[in-house]
């Protein structure tokens, strides 16, 4: 078996004297879709933000292709290869559509091909190429998502992890966020997806980890789950 | 008509020295949230590399503007590395770092007072003459801070605008994790900007005590002012605090004259007043909607 291309073991980490994950294990290897599902508040934004470097583990490790990334500040994980696109969008409010795009691309190795990956993303999102001159903080919700989205392809890493991408948006926009999920996939990129809702997922996820408290509880195919739907019941409330 | 000339040349004077000192304060709350107390000191420490290189030391002017421009960026960077550096993780950073830099501008008054004298001096970078515009004599010292400003605006400007580190430090201020997680190395995002910060706060230094004269408190006016501008303007809005300090240089100009010098600064206060009652962020500033 080839070694995973993201491996996080026994990895703990909280906010001041709070512990959130209670050692936790996930692999991922390359060009597989990951989920990971769970109730509000047990976790699954803080393995993000700890994967990224915005928050420090307080134990275990991560490693991106055998490279240790622990301890490491976030701008050097972005720079490894993992694109942390973080939920509610966090876009740069003052700047246009196609300025937080650049941003990026804002290391050396991702401006030196940022004009390709922009016609790139702009193929995938036209709806962006109509709006790039528009300041963000006046874009609708969809748009704001999809920029964000777009912002984290411009740094053409390695691994794609996306916080709640439908969260805060209406169905019809879901549906359009999914396609592009779908889209995504099917170029053959790493995703690790964080969801509160399994019911996106089953069909697309080629593994689901169960996130309840800090600890994975669960862990296999979205089909399997799908079978199981006393666990679904006991972990998200059916 | 003469005396509007002489208000919109003194007024506008004025302006330029206060948005040179107002951009660096500005940036550096934007970015890191920090009320730089030690503002003043720098401006003040400019002040004197100045006198130092040319007066002391007899080198030409440009010199002494241009050690101004080093020690003000260098000052910036150890307000940096022995302030804000340490606090960064603390919890109350934004009090905290008020604090701190309230003892680092003590500090530096008194090397200041150490080194030179508590006795005003006068800024040998100094033009004299002028060219008469009617029957006003508009010196050429005014007109050399006025295009020095200008320049060095636009330089900040095109800085901020165009190139990587400023796209860098307009992210951070705009969002300190996004930035973050598009690769910017915030914490030397931070020391640049106090660097850049400093710079500025020495040349609106020597630009003040070039009208004035150099003593070791001169920062701690236009310090009040340039808070008093960012405030108005809307903190950390770096553009708006542009404006808003041409603005209040020229109502400074015309209360002078209308009513004498001492209701310039009680006029200017006056206004932060009713400005705050009329838009508490700020005029140009945005009390931002929180949307998911």
């Amino acid at each position: 078996m080839t070694p995973p291309l993201l491996a996080i073991e026994n990895l703990s980490a909280g906010y001041k004297g709070l512990n959130v994950l209670a050692g936790l294990s996930l692999e991922v290897g390359a060009g597989e879709f990951i989920a990971v599902v769970g109730p509000n508040g047990h976790g699954k934004t803080t393995l993000l933000k700890t994967i990224s470097g915005l928050l420090s583990a307080s134990g275990g490790s991560i490693t991106l292709a055998g490279l240790e990334l622990t301890h490491r500040r976030a701008d050097q994980i972005v720079a490894a290869g993992i694109v942390h696109v973080p939920q509610g969008d966090l876009l740069f409010p003052d700047m246009t559509v196609r300025e937080n795009l650049l941003m990026g691309a804002y290391l050396p190795d991702a401006a030196a091909q940022a004009g390709e990956r922009l016609e790139e993303v702009f193929q995938l999102l036209p709806k962006l190429r109509e709006r790039q001159g528009q300041i963000a903080s006046t874009l609708s919700g969809g748009e704001r998502r999809m920029t964000g989205i777009g912002r984290g392809l411009m740094s053409g890493g390695k691994v794609l992890m996306l916080d709640e991408p439908s969260l805060g948006l209406a169905p019809i926009v879901i549906d359009q966020i999914y396609q592009l999920i779908d889209r995504l996939k099917a170029s053959g990129r790493t995703i690790v997806l964080v969801e509160e809702n399994a019911a996106r997922i089953f069909d697309r996820a080629d593994r689901v980890y169960l996130l309840d408290n800090g600890r994975f509880v669960w862990s296999g195919s979205g089909s399997e789950l799908m079978q199981r739907p006393e666990v679904l019941q006991t972990y998200l409330g059916g | 008509m003469d005396v509007f000339t002489q208000i919109i040349v003194s007024g506008l004077t004025l302006g330029a020295m206060y948005a040179i000192s107002t951009v660096g304060l500005s940036l550096v709350y934007g970015s890191l949230n920090m009320l730089n107390m030690a503002h003043g000191g720098i401006l003040t420490i400019g002040g004197y590399a100045a006198y130092a290189v040319s007066q002391q030391w007899g080198w030409p002017p440009v010199f002494g503007f241009l050690a101004a421009l080093v020690v003000g960026a260098a000052v910036g960077l150890l307000i940096f590395v022995a302030t804000a550096w340490p606090l960064l993780s603390s919890k109350n950073f934004e009090t905290n770092i008020f604090i701190a830099t309230i003892g680092v501008g003590a500090v530096f008054e008194n090397i200041v007072l150490k080194l030179f004298g508590p006795y005003a001096k006068p800024q040998p970078l100094n033009i004299a003459g002028g060219i008469k515009i009617g029957a006003v004599l508009v010196p050429y010292q005014n007109i050399s801070i006025l295009v020095v400003a200008v320049v060095m605006m636009i330089l900040v400007a095109l800085l901020l605008q165009r190139s990587r580190t400023g796209r860098a430090i307009r992210a951070t201020a705009q969002n300190r994790d996004a930035a973050r997680l598009m690769g910017v190395n915030v914490v030397r995002v931070y020391a640049q900007v106090l660097a850049l910060s400093g710079a500025l706060a020495a040349v609106s230094g020597v630009m003040i005590s070039s009208l004035a004269t150099l003593s070791p408190t001169m920062g701690g006016d236009p310090m009040l002012k340039a808070f008093i501008i960012c405030v108005v303007a809307g903190l950390g809005n770096t553009y708006g605090a542009v404006a808003a300090a041409v603005v209040i240089g020229l109502i400074e100009a015309s209360t002078q004259y209308v009513l004498g010098v001492r209701f310039g600064f009680a006029l200017l206060l006056l206004l932060v007043i009713a400005v705050l009652i009329w838009r508490p962020s700020g005029i140009f500033g945005k009390s931002r909607v929180v949307r998911l």
